[in-house]
């Protein structure tokens, strides 16, 4: 097995990050696919919808997140691996009375304080902004070298901005998801992001692994004039000369069914019985998903 | 789309020992002797010991703490398990002796009785009104589901003062000491879909261990305005106790019509047509 790696990123905050983590977590896993979720985000939403409160805890105080993986293996010395860190089977959803293959790497608030102090200690050692990322991009890509022998697909859930853990995941992965509400803002949001890591003169002039074409994912799509207007324009995109991104088919549309799936930790219920109506949603995600790494 | 889910990927370590397993399931079941479904159990080892548990490991470890006295059983829906609060006294798998005794079948005579006693006395109808209790458990079409309440109840009346009349029609469905479950409650909700009241009545002798469940199926029974009556004991059905009141339907009158043109005989009809004095078709 060598796992593909798929990072989910957006410089925007609120555009279904997280969701489209978990939701496309839990649709390849019902499909038999053994699935590791990296939480990047220090708010840990990812880790408390997939563990639970009392297992994020457990995790959290066991010092099995990334946070403390990080402390530990850059500035302790300690050389534990990422697998040590990985919890599995985490997940309480079950499909075909199977519980779904899904294992976790945490986050923990923790994370925000640790990426700071890594850049600042490493900016003391005269590292400059490409040189950190680029010493987190080795040790992450040498890491996931024995984790992706494990697991058919790695999920990377960033945090909103560009920090530089998400600049890593970014420039890591086989599929970049940009989750994206189809609104002015939204797209505005967008392009700037685009223009960091793919499009713009920075971007162009950086020594490090140049990143995937981005992949934009239509999210919390209404009915209104507005999104179906932007969501032409994002289409439309495709069809340029040099397009600076491309567009899955499958559009997650707002529903209350996802963020009441979302908190319905603790409940133990099957994978259709979770997401009602959106289950066969995941599941086109799940597919194209499929079909864009993997050709099939 | 239809889900797959083939066999897993990933090479899992040895299943734990069913010692190991056993008293792993022990500690995680509810205290309360709240029942867990086989399904949610083995997701709870999974996650607690971190390795997928076969359900060979599973129900092997689950019979070792059935026949040592330390859990108990329901059928239906996956099963269930429970943490016997006797420990020391083995469950029985098949029905308790109660169950066996008040089968759904001969908890029907009960039920009729008390609603014709005590719960038409409730209703408190005015004089020259009809009730009509009938037994409906049989009738309906053969493939709808949810569509054959156990019992009816037709109420008719004529205002005292104001002009006009109105029917109210009850559904009843019936569940033993371990058969009621959330999915009765939605149930006799579904048989609102023909009548204005739904209710739920429930067998459940007083230190019955389904007593467990009792505070979630009134849950249920109140978010779904649904009316639950606990009838603790079939030899004393004045006893019967209405723990919800339901919450009237705004079922069509079509609906209504049409669901008792099927149910009731034509002698049943002609008693409603004359109450609310109405003329004959």
């Amino acid at each position: 097995m060598t796992g593909k790696v798929i990072a989910i990123a957006n410089m925007k905050g609120g555009v279904g990050k997280t969701a489209s983590t978990i939701g496309l977590a839990e649709a390849l896993a019902a499909e038999g696919d053994e699935v590791l979720v990296i939480d990047l985000d220090p708010q840990a939403s990812a880790s408390m919808c997939l563990a639970g409160d009392a297992l994020l805890s457990e995790l959290i105080e066991g010092g099995r997140t990334i946070d403390a993986f990080l402390e530990d293996y850059l500035f302790r010395e300690r050389k534990i691996k990422f697998d040590q860190c990985i919890r599995a089977h985490v997940s309480e959803v079950t499909h075909l009375s199977q519980q779904l293959s899904i294992s976790l790497l945490a986050s923990s608030p923790a994370l925000r304080l640790m990426e700071r102090e890594l850049i600042y200690k490493l900016t003391k050692l005269k590292f400059d902004l490409n040189a950190i990322v680029n010493r987190l991009l080795e040790m992450m890509r040498e890491q996931l070298k024995s984790t992706k022998r494990s697991f058919n697909y790695i999920l990377m859930d960033c945090a909103p901005g560009i920090s530089a853990l998400t600049e890593v995941s970014i420039r890591l992965a086989d599929l970049v998801i940009v989750p994206t509400i189809p609104d002015t803002l939204s797209t505005f949001g967008l392009e700037a992001f685009c223009k960091s890591l793919w499009t713009g003169p920075l971007a162009g002039s950086s020594p490090l692994r140049k990143p995937k074409h981005p992949h934009v994912l239509i999210t919390r799509r209404r009915n209104i004039n507005e999104h179906t207007k932007t969501a032409t324009i994002i289409r439309n995109e495709c069809s340029s000369s040099r397009p600076s991104f491309a567009v899955f088919r499958t559009e997650i549309p707002e529903k209350a069914a996802i963020s009441g799936a979302l908190g319905k930790i603790g409940s133990f219920r099957t994978f259709a019985n979770k997401w009602g109506q959106v289950a066969s949603i995941w599941g086109d995600l799940a597919n194209e998903t499929r079909e864009i790494l993997n050709g099939r | 789309m239809t889900f797959y889910y083939g066999p897993p990927l990933q090479m899992s370590p040895p299943d734990p020992t069913a010692q190991k397993l056993a008293e792993t399931m022990l500690a995680l079941l509810p205290q309360d002797g709240t029942p867990v479904l086989n399904r949610v159990m083995r997701v709870m080892l999974s996650r607690e010991l971190e390795r997928l548990v076969e359900p060979k490991a599973f129900f092997e470890a689950r019979d070792r703490l059935f026949q040592a006295g330390k859990i108990g059983r329901l059928r239906g829906q996956g099963g269930q398990l429970f943490l016997n609060q006797k420990s020391s006294r083995a469950i029985q798998v098949t029905p308790t002796p109660s169950e066996v005794e008040w089968t759904e079948a001969k908890l029907m005579e009960p039920l009729r009785r008390f609603l014709e006693g005590p719960f038409r006395e409730g209703l408190d109808l005015p004089k020259g009104s009809e009730c009509i209790v009938h037994n409906t458990s049989a009738m309906g079409p053969v493939r709808g589901r949810w569509a054959r309440p156990d019992f009816i109840l037709v109420s008719a009346m004529r205002f005292k003062l104001m002009p006009g009349s109105q029917i109210d029609v009850h559904s009843f469905e019936l569940k033993t000491e371990m058969g009621a479950t959330d999915l009765a409650v939605y149930e006799a909700l579904a048989q609102t879909r023909f009548t204005h009241f739904g209710h739920l009545v429930w067998h459940l002798p007083n230190g019955s261990k389904a007593e467990a469940r009792l505070a979630e199926i009134q849950n249920q029974c109140e978010e779904h305005g649904i009316g639950l009556i606990r009838m603790p004991d079939p030899n004393r059905p004045e006893e019967c106790l209405i723990l919800v009141d339901p919450v009237r339907k705004q079922t069509l009158s079509a609906t209504v019509d049409g669901f008792l043109e099927s149910r009731l005989t034509s002698a049943q009809s002609q008693q409603v047509r004359r109450a609310i004095g109405g003329e004959p078709v």
